[in-house]
């Protein structure tokens, strides 16, 4: 490659280029692996939108991904509110946040799908179970990563705080957030993630509804393309939200999300 | 206006809160309305502590501190503190800066803007109002500091080297400005600083401190006749002003010195303490 | 924030603060324990939803001994180390790809970043379908859950080499195979075992999830299994064992990072 500006150009197309092809190649390579295998064993990319298109439709597409949108609205507002406020708070005690912080460490490291049971026999076979359960992912990434963000917080801008007798809730809305919101939008889409993973698993274990039982459900028949048009459904939501997350990330300078830790 | 009445304050060190450090002894004071007051002394000497303390942002162990008769227990709205640097908010614009404390108060939308503007026009910052403070320099940022401090209209202003950050040219005009701005404002002034030739620059009378555990070693008078210039630092009186805080301060120096490299061997050999000492700026 | 403490007015405490800090650390899972134990027995839970922790150690450990548990640990660890010996395989070559080629690196960014926000669990029921229930669709959801974390570590881990130790390497007439081997590799072990370590956690919860929602066998599957057919006691047994191997494990992969570190930074 030349070293001219223009070679520098056509480098910057050939990456935005590569970006637009990697979607259209993993569709070939979809489509040739159906090919290969057989209706049967896979759905191939045309027939799957086919499904897709007639779930929306007739309808079973759309109650079950309302079903399942829902649950993960609940879930993640509950994990929001929760997880910010546990790192916050622990963010401003350096005693309890050496108290704490090898627990919540701990308990993110165990496979939380093995305790699913347990949120089973306190919520029951209901929503409020796949609610609790998306809480229970998604709670631990909004803490560590809002805890995390909060050494960010200037000491002299908490006394300014105190000094002009501002409220515990004004010192939180007009000082700890503002500082703190470039390490808090990681925390909140790692959060989504994580509890949108929570929400389809506790689905797909123990559920009457929502896509993630759909989606079991369908094993038995076979109907491969419907699960597929499921699965492009619940990639297609995964996407939009982080893309909105990855430009509020960029506006705000947010650095780090790259090497974060994503656990179940 | 301002009694701090003999005042101690002791704190635990580091991981093992058994030992313990008396960072400010038995400190005595009186301020008058309307004074500049500064308080001189060597690194870890306590001032920064007698700001805290005066503010309300901690307790003292023992003794008290009074605003026109009322023990200080808290924040108190007749007192406003400019902190050293970096103290406005980057996620504001200067405006919003100045209008900060006025809006967490309640004050409506044209009155803030009406004070801000005013105050901005005080201390030279018109025509900033929309920048942020990232795009200025730092001593822009302590004039919206000061503006912040002043617009809340305090009895009282306390600066912890406010010009500590800048350099000297800077310090040499803002001080001017301050001068001025005090002038203008009728405020009473505690500076903190550890700069001779600021401290006489500025004040009435200046509170000269020990090495920890730190007390008030000389008050000395400052009748240097205002108002002062560039011009008056290079007066004999000026100089031999500064000749006599130094003799004060000089041994205290050396001995704030030797406590210090002293302290930074105790907080690394702490239980996590290396950690937390790496990231740490030195004079903390 | 600074280790000085504000004692206030009067206080004479007599522990320091870290045997402060550990003994409400200690509290609050001894306080955590003893709800397990007490709690079902004295009526504060329903004792047929929780049982006590001696009862769960106690069924754990007949289980273990009449050696119930065993084929289901080899299953479950079979799948954990095939799955991650494929991670291994394909993700550090894959690391090695992307670190040399940065165009290729630029262009998978965007996607490798979105990789984990997708629901993973959604591509088992239909690997099912595919390839039939066995341990063949687990290790592939284990494997694809755990790869990628080791790519993108392998990659970040050897752009974090200084550029001096390349530059010696050079001076010393190295050739390229002879730099990647004893140059880059080395001095990238720590950064590729953090990869690798995340690798091997993310492996065992693929694994195990993937067991539990549907399989035929395996610790997963036996928790499941359990609690679908009302075996409390040895539902919270494999629940207990889960837990202490992921902790074990956990705590080990930690251990052996933080002496690469030191190593490295020494």
């Amino acid at each position: 490659m030349s070293v001219d500006t223009g070679g520098r150009l056509r480098g910057v197309d050939a990456v935005t280029a590569g970006r637009l092809l990697v979607p259209v190649a993993l569709v070939l390579l979809w489509q040739a692996l159906a090919t290969v295998a057989g209706e049967f064993a896979l759905a191939t990319p045309a027939a799957t939108v086919g499904e897709l298109l007639g779930g929306f439709a007739d309808g079973w597409l759309l109650a079950d991904l309302r079903i399942t949108l829902f649950t993960l609205a609940v879930a993640y507002a509950l994990a929001v509110l929760v997880g910010v406020w546990v790192g916050v708070a622990l963010g401003l005690s350096d005693f309890w946040r050496e108290v704490f912080e090898p627990l919540i460490l701990g308990v993110y490291s165990v496979p939380k799908v093995t305790l699913y049971p347990v949120f089973l026999f306190v919520f029951a076979l209901g929503v409020e179970s796949k609610i609790a359960f998306g809480w229970f992912h998604g709670v631990f990434p909004v803490a560590i990563l809002t805890m995390a963000a909060m050494e960010t917080v200037e000491d002299d801008h908490l006394k300014i705080g105190r000094s002009l007798l501002l409220s515990r809730w004004q010192t939180f809305r007009e000082i700890i957030v503002p500082s703190i919101l470039p390490g808090l939008v990681i925390g909140l889409r790692l959060g989504f993630n994580l509890t949108f993973l929570g929400v389809v698993l506790g689905e797909m274990f123990a559920s009457r509804a929502g896509l993630g039982y759909t989606l079991v459900e369908y094993i038995v028949g076979a109907q491969i393309a419907r699960m597929l048009a499921i699965i492009v459904v619940l990639v297609a939501v995964a996407a939009a939200v982080n893309v909105a997350f990855f430009a509020a990330e960029k506006r705000l300078g947010a650095r780090g999300g790259e090497t974060a830790d994503v656990r179940m | 206006m301002l009694e701090i009445d003999n005042v101690s304050k002791t704190y635990g060190l580091g991981d093992d809160r058994t030992s313990t450090v008396k960072a400010l002894d038995s400190v005595d004071m009186t301020i008058d309305r309307g004074e500049f007051v500064s308080i001189i002394g060597p690194t870890g000497c306590g001032k920064s502590t007698l700001f805290e303390l005066i503010g309300g942002l901690v307790e003292p162990t023992e003794g008290r501190i009074r605003i026109e008769g009322d023990p200080v227990t808290g924040p108190d709205p007749r007192i406003g503190m400019v902190f050293q640097s970096h103290s406005t908010f980057p996620w504001l614009s200067v405006l919003q800066n100045v209008t900060f404390g006025l809006r967490m108060n309640g004050v409506d939308k044209a009155e803030r803007r009406r004070r801000a503007t005013e105050m901005l026009d005080l201390v030279g910052l018109t025509g900033f109002e929309n920048a942020r403070p990232s795009e200025l320099s730092g001593g822009m940022n302590q004039r919206v500091a000061i503006a912040r401090t002043l617009v809340m209209e305090p009895d009282i202003v306390l600066m912890d080297e406010p010009f500590g950050a800048l350099d000297e040219q800077t310090r040499l005009i803002l001080g001017e400005e301050l001068l001025r701005i005090w002038r203008e404002t009728g405020a009473t002034i505690l500076f903190v600083t550890h700069n001779i030739n600021e401290a006489a620059q500025l004040s009435d009378r200046i509170a000269v401190m020990s090495a920890r555990p730190g007390r008030f070693k000389a008050i000395v008078e400052n009748d240097i006749p205002r108002p002062r210039d560039g011009d008056t630092m290079t007066t004999a009186a000026f100089n031999d002003l500064v000749q006599r805080l130094w003799n004060e301060l000089k041994d205290e120096s050396r001995r704030g010195l030797e406590q210090k490299t002293g302290r930074r061997v105790d907080a690394e050999s702490g239980d996590g303490a290396e950690a937390k000492a790496e990231t740490r700026p030195a004079d903390t | 924030m600074s280790t000085i403490t504000d004692i206030g007015p009067s206080a004479s405490l007599p522990l320091t603060r870290s045997q402060r800090v550990k003994a409400a650390r200690g509290a609050i899972v001894l306080g955590f324990l003893a709800f397990v134990e007490f709690g079902p027995t004295v009526g504060l839970v329903d004792p047929t939803t929780l049982i006590p922790l001696s009862a769960m150690l106690g069924e754990l450990w007949t289980l273990l001994s009449t050696g119930a548990l065993e084929p289901h640990v080899v299953q479950t660890f079979s799948a954990v180390f095939g799955a991650f010996a494929l991670a291994l395989l394909t993700g550090v070559p894959g690391g090695v790809l992307l670190w040399k080629v940065e165009t290729l690196k630029e262009i998978l960014d965007p996607y490798l970043l979105i990789y984990y926000a997708v629901p993973f669990f959604a591509f088992y029921p239909l690997l099912i379908s595919i390839m039939g229930l066995g341990i063949a669709p687990i290790v592939a959801i284990a494997w694809g859950f755990s790869v990628v974390i080791v790519v993108t570590n392998t990659a970040s881990g050897l752009a974090e080499i200084p550029e001096v130790y390349v530059k010696a390497g050079r001076d010393m007439n190295l050739t390229p195979r002879q730099l990647l081997q004893h140059v880059y590799f080395p001095a990238a072990v720590p950064y590729v075992f953090t990869g690798l370590k995340l690798g091997f956690i993310y492996a065992l919860i693929g694994t195990i999830a993937s067991e539990f929602i549907l399989a035929d066998s395996g610790l997963g599957w036996l928790i499941s299994f359990n609690y679908d057919n009302f075996d409390v006691r040895g539902m919270y047994a494999a629940m207990l064992l889960v837990v202490l191997l992921a902790l074990a494990v956990n705590g080990l992969l930690i251990a052996i990072e933080k002496r690469l570190y030191r190593r490295v930074r020494a």
